[in-house]
């Protein structure tokens, strides 16, 4: 594990918890985007990053190192705390069921924004939960593989072969997509 | 087993990889709300109060596996713990005239002090974001209060752009139903509670008296101890963690002597079996009983403190849930000793009862800790209080203290949310300022939220509404003249 981080888990376990806040201003982007990535709606990953910090905090003291780094223990929490949220909220937590309502003026760019993020959510919901989630770490949270296995639990060899099932899975998918927004790039 | 590569042409998986990582979502991430966030960590870390956390440090840790001639962390701890109960008492029995000294004080006391003694009372924070928000009579001015404004940070592309993006939101207007408000107070006693015992001093200069082998600590001046952590030794043992600084002592598990067999699973099965079932969990008078005995035996005294309940706010949750099976039921318990002064409530930022809270393990049905336990020495001076009530319910209207609700704005019907009838109280509120941490205790009325909305959101129970005139200023505060929606 990274030493500066050691040496400020190892400050805060010591008492001196403000040091957290260093941590925080570590990884605060990431996890808000690890769980934007999931649930594509802003208000919806504040909360939801807000409690994973707090969660966090209240059990830095719980934290040791020989299980793991610090990276993948947050990113864990984080995991869990999505999980968490959509057994209880479904509706905004599934990808699959993400649906979003143009409002702006500007119709001609929102449009296009529009159909690229929801072809983007159209590619992925081709794929299988957990297959999407390795394909998302990997290419969106740029995590390694070694990451990536430590936060779900699996071997390196098997998120190798379920990334390259994701991809192989988009491309049968998502290739009419693809055309269709090299097409509108070309327009624009 | 087939391998998926196979299917792919050669750098077809750089070019879909590329293609996806071309399309990462703008994730709209605001400054102020990672501003607000951390603000609110750092006053949990504040409460805390350098406790909550193992034992002892990694480091310490490592030192004591030195196994050298040198005294451990905890020992170290314990000598200067019990020396700190024992001197007192041998210097009163050989050195007449020496009054034995306590390290916290038990007792409550008020001293009152000239007014505007704690300075502006307006956090370095709420200045710092009305800045950065650029007031000036903008509606950006409330970021700290209306967390649904555009993020004043982001160029108006991003910010229309990124609500564009958002899921609908709906909104709530709050309207109060309640009596006309009557004795307002032109002045109003703000609460600072008194950290450092001033026993400090005595504290290091015991512990000077104890060799570290690795240093001489005789050789450094003027010490005061400032903390200080023990651990009982024992099954189901508690850490002792005490801040003579903030006089706080916080009590939780010695996490090595509790059992933790979920700790070793790597399945979901595993995992599953110790999963707390809602049926193993005592009822609310059996937790209460459980704290109050824990009390008792460690001498904790809940005088100043109202009656316990249990916070059960994930209960709303379960029952709401459709999955009831796989709903994460909580560890523990929390039973709550509400801090009340002179009969009236005390209340966190977040709307929460202020006071003692201990912690009850819902399958061993042990206590694993006690936190928010301090000194109740206080200090109290006059502020300028806010007489119109016009004012107070025009901010009570807009969500008040701290706020979560989004609320209504000029371009969305919000959803009917009624408040009745305030009660006077306090709110906690943490003030730093040039590294140092101040407790302030605000009069505040506090307007109960009625009733239930009907698409199922959790609305908060109370809008609290600081009485300091200081705390209303306009700028926090900006209301608009006219309509009862007063932000954006």
């Amino acid at each position: 594990m990274d030493t500066k981080e050691q040496k400020i888990i190892a400050r805060c376990q010591s008492g001196e918890m403000e040091a957290f806040t260093e941590l925080y201003d570590a990884y605060v982007r990431k996890i808000y985007d690890f769980i934007f990535y999931r649930t594509f709606h802003r208000q919806t990953a504040e909360d939801l990053t807000s409690q994973v910090f707090l969660k966090a905090l209240d059990n830095i003291s719980k934290f040791r190192s020989e299980r793991g780094s610090f990276s993948t223990w947050i990113y864990t929490i984080s995991r869990n705390v999505i999980i968490d949220h959509s057994r209880v909220r479904k509706d905004y937590d599934d990808i699959a069921e993400y649906e979003h309502l143009p409002t702006a003026q500007n119709v001609a760019e929102e449009a296009h924004q529009a159909l690229q993020k929801e072809q983007v959510s159209e590619w992925l919901k081709e794929l299988a939960p957990e297959v999407r989630d390795v394909v998302i770490m990997r290419v969106w949270d740029e995590l390694s593989y070694e990451e990536i296995a430590a936060v779900v639990g699996k071997s390196q060899a098997s998120l190798k072969m379920a990334f390259s099932r994701g991809l192989l899975k988009l491309k049968q998918h998502a290739q009419t997509v693809l055309s269709l927004l090299l097409f509108i790039k070309i327009l624009w | 087993m087939v391998n998926p590569l196979s299917d792919l042409k050669n750098n077809e998986q750089e070019r879909l990889t590329a293609e996806l990582k071309k399309h990462k979502p703008d994730t709209s991430f605001s400054l102020v709300f990672a501003a607000r966030l951390r603000d609110r960590l750092r006053q949990k870390a504040a409460a805390y109060a350098q406790s909550n956390t193992g034992p002892i440090s990694n480091n310490l840790k490592n030192y004591m596996h030195m196994k050298k001639f040198i005294l451990s962390f905890g020992t170290l701890a314990f000598v200067a713990l019990a020396a700190l109960i024992v001197y007192p008492i041998i210097q009163k029995q050989y050195s007449p005239g020496v009054v034995s000294q306590h390290l916290l004080s038990g007792s409550f006391s008020v001293t009152p002090v000239r007014e505007n003694s704690f300075g502006n009372l307006q956090t370095n924070t709420m200045r710092q974001q009305n800045s950065a928000a650029g007031l000036g009579g903008g509606g950006n001015a409330v970021v700290l209060y209306a967390p649904n404004e555009p993020d004043p940070t982001m160029d108006t592309k991003i910010s229309d752009n990124s609500e564009r993006m958002m899921m609908p939101q709906q909104t709530y207007t709050y309207v109060y139903k309640g009596e006309a408000l009557i004795g307002l107070a032109d002045k109003q006693s703000v609460l600072r509670r008194l950290g450092n015992s001033g026993n400090q001093s005595a504290a290091g200069d015991l512990v000077k008296k104890f060799s570290l082998g690795l240093v001489d600590i005789g050789k450094f001046q003027q010490q005061k101890l400032q903390n200080f952590t023990m651990v009982e030794d024992r099954e189901f043992g508690y850490s002792i963690s005490v801040d003579l600084n903030q006089s706080i002592v916080s009590i939780s598990q010695n996490w090595e002597k509790w059992p933790h067999p979920e700790q070793s699973c790597q399945t979901d099965s595993c995992y599953q079996q110790y999963r707390i079932k809602i049926s193993e969990l005592p009822d609310d008078g059996t937790a209460i009983s459980i704290a109050n005995e824990f009390l008792a035996n460690f001498g904790i005294s809940n005088q100043g403190y109202g009656s316990p309940s249990v916070n059960n706010f994930w209960r709303t949750d379960y029952e709401r849930s459709t999955d009831k099976a796989n709903y994460y039921i909580p560890d523990s318990i929390t039973v709550i000793y509400p801090l009340v002064f002179d009969g009236q409530q005390v209340l966190d930022e977040g709307g929460n009862p202020s006071g003692i809270s201990v912690s009850v393990d819902s399958k061993t049905k042990r206590v694993t800790g006690v936190y928010g336990l301090h000194s109740q020495q206080y200090e109290s001076s006059e502020y300028l209080g806010e007489t119109s009530s016009e004012k107070i319910l025009q901010i009570a209207q807009a969500g008040g203290f701290r706020s979560y609700l989004p609320l209504a704005t000029e371009r969305t019907k919000g959803i009917e949310v009624e408040l009745g009838t305030p009660v006077s109280g306090f709110v906690q509120i943490w003030k730093y300022d040039q590294g140092q941490t101040q407790e302030l205790y605000v009069p505040a009325l506090v307007f109960p939220v009625k009733g239930v909305v009907q698409d199922g959101t959790y609305l908060p129970k109370q809008v609290i509404v600081p009485l300091v005139k200081e705390l209303l200023d306009d700028s926090l505060f900006p209301i608009r003249a006219q309509g009862g929606v007063m932000f954006k």
